[in-house]
């Protein structure tokens, strides 16, 4: 989100640490208390997941009885059952299809409308711009029924554009946001004097601001790449050839075509989000530093 | 229109229906019109909504096949939401199937209505509707009050026209019937189906002793409808009788839910308050029919639908009991039973282009001895006239339940709704009767203001 | 966001450069309108018509089935408003429930968000690794963990059963916790405010990670501790990430409807219907009724009162900064 020009390092602004002496027993104490707080959040945030886990690796009997988190006699049979039930190779293909298209796209057309947006002075920009805010509000139960009527009308219904152009524009309020913040972070200074050096826009745009920006735009990848990924309502709708599943849609016609245990349920669900996991635990990297003052020097 | 299973999500419907629309206009003057002989070596393609269907129409299939030399093709396309938006899709792109499988009165009107179904009104005689039992032959055709109800401002089926008939009745039925754990109402020292309310309550009572934890019973209550109309509506006809029943839904606060009649019927349905399964009401349909059929519940309340689904999931059916939802001592109806009538109905699409073969196989699925094979296969009430024993014909559990099916004035028929208002939506009324049971929110006389209020509203929308 | 400059969500962005020479200027103006075309075309081809549809859809009755509608202009507005006997009163229910989701999860979200995000920026170890886990519940958004949550707290779930070992059993909910209708209300809020936590902690993440470090020496110069930091110097100067994550929370609190669609379908009875919930019943679930107008109507209320709550969440940041 941030790109900063602050230089240093993040401030340390927890528990003050003081020199030894009489003030040391109460450090322990708040960095005692600071752990445990830290932990039982990260309980909190896994808990629900690790369930997920769990019951993918129990029985049915098992799970019908609810009992522990951790499975009396684990299998791998469930797993195994779902993956071959579920043809992940068919459908993953087209999951990473519309997300990594979604994701290329979103980058690409608001960074550079959010570029725009921050640094060239033009008429309009600042109706345009909020424009693009306001549309953060509109609802989509209510563009659902109008977007597939649109993409029936120019026959792109049923394909993967017919997911990727409405998830890009749909990111839009949120990318801009978020990029032009980042951009307006970058001093002015290296666009003139890139431009004294007979730089044009684009390449100022290209070798400065995305960049110093990057790990904004990393940032804005993932969480348009996340829950494109997960994407169930308007694929749901608009998907009728099985051919073109998602991922999320394969799962829940493995649902449909009986009744599944919710041992299954877990071990697809697992199944479907594994890639999304690989992605962010390797992108995190970036978005760990990107927070961070990304412009250094 | 009656759904009788899965009343929840149906994401597709609105957009299915712009769809449609512009699948309409393609497909005037495509059909044909008919005459002229079936080919060999012509493909049908089916659809059907219902897992359980598909198999033993697939048998079907086989033997029509040898008799015809056509094909059918039959594809399942399920959950309803799934089925309705491929339904939509298709019908845009002129890529419906030649048969359908559709709610009876329903689906089919609503599809009939934007011009997706063949009238078939001409084309199915006496001595085809003969096969089936007299009391739902005529089903799918659109009667007077069909009409009258599509002339209602927000109905559902606006557009058909008095005669016309979008279907053929494939599997009858009803709900109200409840399933229970043969074992544990033994265990209990129960060993005979109850014939009376107080004798399920008292059942419901020795279960629950034995059974503390799983003796519950168990019922799809996210759908708050179903216990309005599977199990309180039954009951209240047979406690009150027909006249005085279909008033409690009028607009008169001296026979309505308002009136003593009313909190006389919601005292006594409130009896059953003890004895639901924990956590019922934020259960599906289908989680509360894996419940009893994981044995966390001990009774079920479903329809005749319900056993196959309970098959499927690995029920012993050797274990289950089955009976309709029974009339309160004394009550105005002694003998209750429940009026079947047509569940799904098979559809000829406007744009097939081969209406004779469709036609022949839908006659086909009506001969007796194809419509009992299936029966058989998807463990599902035919439409057939099955004559005095029809356990011989359809194995014990699904004989028992076909002969607990009755007619006439002492039986109830949920598939009759004329003296509801044309608006009513039975999700809102059943979750105004959730607050008094399982929830407790209410006591049986706000219920019957709430329940008076709402059904008030839709009277008010009427004209 | 950027913390130091706390531009609040609907600022635009705040450089105005000096003008130049007219040739220059055109030249820029070329530019801009060039670098913002692309989201424009595609804006103009997918959003203009929906948005216009939608709205036109809310004067109509239609089921989406019938070849023609009917216009009813304002009928649809009026009715969800109160005029409507059958529409009228389920929306009253649903807005009541959906004010308590408005106010409640914006204001959890922050309050778990920010102290995490400060506890976290001060420890050293294990930081990559805690900041990953608590991002889970955003990787893993999908439909599955919403059944997950479900079955943690049905009846015999884990929490009745933690509660129980805990020597809690006062606290066990025997209907299970979505079963009860005092908490299942409650009970979404926090499953909402869990799955809402790990964004806004990364928007304070970064936030604090722009905190001039210069201002917090300072503050410790002038003896104010961890807590007085924190209160008087770092949280207002978060002010603009705060808008923007209580703007975020604030609209899917409005419009957001999946978690109540997967978890309790708006049950027990009606407990916990609200408005977006509505709205997709209404456009979708309504059983091929003639709801679809409805649906829209309730939709672009729900827009107005967004966008209504934003101009008013950016004076009143204005005035706080």
């Amino acid at each position: 989100m941030t790109a900063t020009l602050v230089n240093k390092r993040s401030a340390p602004t927890g528990p003050p640490r003081p020199p030894d002496g009489p003030g040391r027993g109460r450090a322990v104490v708040a960095r005692i208390v600071v752990g445990v707080l830290l932990a039982g959040y990260a309980v909190v945030s896994l808990y629900p997941f690790l369930w997920m886990l769990s019951a993918a690796f129990k029985t049915q009997e098992e799970v019908v009885a609810n009992g522990s988190l951790i499975p009396q006699n684990p299998t791998l049979g469930t797993l195994v059952d779902t993956w071959n039930r579920l043809h992940f190779f068919d459908y993953f293909l087209n999951s990473a299809n519309v997300t990594i298209l979604t994701t290329l796209g979103v980058v690409v057309i608001y960074s550079a409308a959010a570029y725009a947006f921050s640094v060239i002075e033009f008429p309009g920009r600042t109706a345009l711009y909020r424009l693009f805010l306001v549309l953060l509000f509109v609802p989509a139960a209510v563009t659902l029924l109008p977007i597939v009527l649109l993409e029936n009308q120019l026959g792109i219904l049923g394909g993967q554009f017919g997911l990727i152009l409405p998830f890009v524009n749909g990111s839009a309020p949120l990318a801009i946001l978020l990029l032009a913040n980042a951009f307006d972070a970058v001093p002015n200074e290296l666009r003139d004097a890139a431009r004294v050096d007979g730089a044009g826009e684009l390449r100022i745009f290209a070798t400065i601001y995305v960049p110093l920006a990057r790990p904004a735009l990393v940032t804005i990848a993932l969480l348009t790449a996340i829950p494109t990924w997960n994407e169930y309502l308007l694929t749901r709708v608009s998907l009728n050839d099985p051919a073109q599943y998602t991922l999320p849609i394969a799962l829940q016609a493995l649902r449909s075509e009986q009744t599944i245990q919710y041992n299954t349920l877990m071990a697809g669900a697992l199944i479907v989000v594994i890639p999304i996991i690989i992605l962010f635990l390797s992108a995190q990297r970036y978005f760990v530093n990107g927070l961070v003052g990304a412009v250094k020097g | 229109m009656i759904r009788h299973r899965r009343r929840t999500p149906r994401p597709l419907v609105g957009l299915a229906a712009a769809l449609v629309l512009a699948g309409t206009l393609a497909a005037c003057g495509t059909g044909n019109g008919g005459g002229g002989g079936v080919e060999p070596g012509t493909t049908l393609k089916m659809w059907t909504f219902k897992q359980s269907h598909l198999s033993a129409l697939q048998n079907a299939a086989r033997t029509f096949q040898e008799k015809t030399g056509v094909a059918v093709n039959v594809e399942a396309v399920t959950p309803d939401n799934a089925f309705l938006s491929r339904v939509q899709a298709a019908a845009n792109t002129g890529d419906l199937p030649d048969v359908l499988e559709v709610h009876t009165n329903g689906d089919d009107f609503t599809f009939g209505a934007a011009g997706l179904l063949e009238d078939l009104a001409d084309d199915v005689p006496a001595e085809w509707t003969a096969n089936y039992r007299p009391a739902v032959a005529a089903e799918g055709t659109v009667t007077d009050e069909y009409y009258k109800q599509s002339l209602a401002p927000g109905s559902k089926t606006a557009g058909v026209e008095q005669g016309q008939r979008f279907s053929v009745p494939l599997t009858i039925g009803t709900f109200g019937i409840v399933y229970a754990n043969r074992q544990r109402l033994a265990e209990a020292g129960i060993t005979e189906a109850p014939r009376t309310w107080e004798d399920f309550i008292a059942a419901l009572d020795a279960v629950h002793r034995v059974h503390l934890k799983d003796g519950g019973l168990s019922l799809g209550l996210q759908s708050p409808s179903t216990a309005l109309e599977w199990v309180m509506q039954p009951m209240a006809y047979g406690m009150l009788g027909k006249q005085p029943f279909e008033a409690l839904f009028s607009n008169d606060p001296a026979a309505n839910w308002r009136s003593a009649n009313g909190t006389r019927v919601l005292e006594t349905y409130g009896q059953i308050t003890p004895y639901w399964m924990p956590g019922t009401q934020t259960l599906d349909i289908d989680a509360a029919d894996l419940s009893f059929a994981q044995g966390r519940s001990s009774f079920l309340v479903g329809g005749t639908f319900t056993l196959a689904f309970l098959a499927q999931n690995g029920f012993d059916l050797n274990n289950v009991v089955t009976f309709p939802i029974p009339a309160p001592s004394g009550g105005a109806v002694s003998n209750l039973s429940l009026a079947p009538f047509a569940l799904t109905g098979l559809s000829v699409s406007a744009t097939t282009k081969h209406k004779d073969a469709a036609m022949q196989w839908l006659r086909h699925l009506a001969e007796p001895d194809v419509a009992i094979q299936f029966a058989r296969d998807a463990l599902d009430v035919p439409p057939t006239e099955l004559g005095s024993d029809p356990g011989t014909v359809l194995g014990p559990v699904l004989g028992t339940m076909v002969a607990s099916l009755g007619q006439g004035e002492s039986a109830y028929n949920a598939g009759y709704t004329a003296y509801r208002p044309g608006a009513y939506d039975s999700g809102r009324v059943g979750e105004a009767l959730m607050n008094y049971t399982p929830l407790q929110q209410r006591d049986a006389a706000a219920t019957g203001r709430d329940l008076a209020d709402i059904i008030g509203s839709y009277w008010s929308q009427q004209r | 966001m950027t913390a130091g400059a706390s531009g609040s969500a609907a600022d635009v962005p705040p450089r105005v450069r000096p003008g130049r020479g007219p040739r220059f200027r055109s030249r820029e103006t070329a530019w801009g309108y060039a670098f913002v075309a692309p989201a424009l075309v595609l804006f103009a081809i997918m959003g203009v018509y929906t948005i216009a549809y939608g709205f036109t859809l809310s004067f109509v009755r239609w089921n989406g089935f019938t070849p023609r509608w009917t216009w009813v202009g304002l009928e649809n507005y009026v009715g969800l408003l109160g005029g409507s006997p059958v529409y009228g009163p389920p929306v009253r229910a649903a807005a009541l429930n959906t004010l308590w989701v408005m106010i409640a999860v914006p204001l959890l979200t922050v309050a778990v968000s920010f102290p995490l995000a400060v506890i976290l920026n001060s420890v050293t170890r294990l930081r990559a690794v805690l900041r990953s886990v608590y991002f889970i519940p955003y990787v893993t958004s999908g439909i599955a963990v919403y059944f997950a949550w479900q079955y943690i707290l049905e009846p015999n779930g884990a929490i009745n059963g933690i509660l129980g070992a805990l020597g809690l059993g006062s606290l066990q909910q025997p209907q299970g916790f979505l079963g009860n209708p005092e908490t299942a209300l409650p009970t979404l809020i926090v499953v909402m405010v869990w799955s809402a936590v790990p964004v806004a902690m990364l928007l304070y993440l970064a936030g604090l990670q722009a905190v001039d470090t210069s201002l917090l020496e300072a503050a410790k110069i002038d003896g104010a501790g961890w807590w007085r930091t924190n209160r008087s110097v770092v949280w207002p100067l978060l002010a603009g990430t705060t808008a923007v994550v209580m703007l975020l929370n604030l609209r899917d609190a409005l419009q957001g409807f999946q978690v109540f669609l997967i978890m309790t379908n708006g049950g027990p009875g009606d407990a916990t219907n609200v408005l977006g919930l509505e709205t997709y019943r209404l456009a979708f679930l309504s059983e091929l009724g003639p709801t679809l107008g409805l649906a829209s109507a309730l939709g672009w209320m729900l827009f107005l009162i967004a966008l209504v709550i934003a101009l008013v969440n950016q004076q009143v940041m204005r005035r706080l900064r």
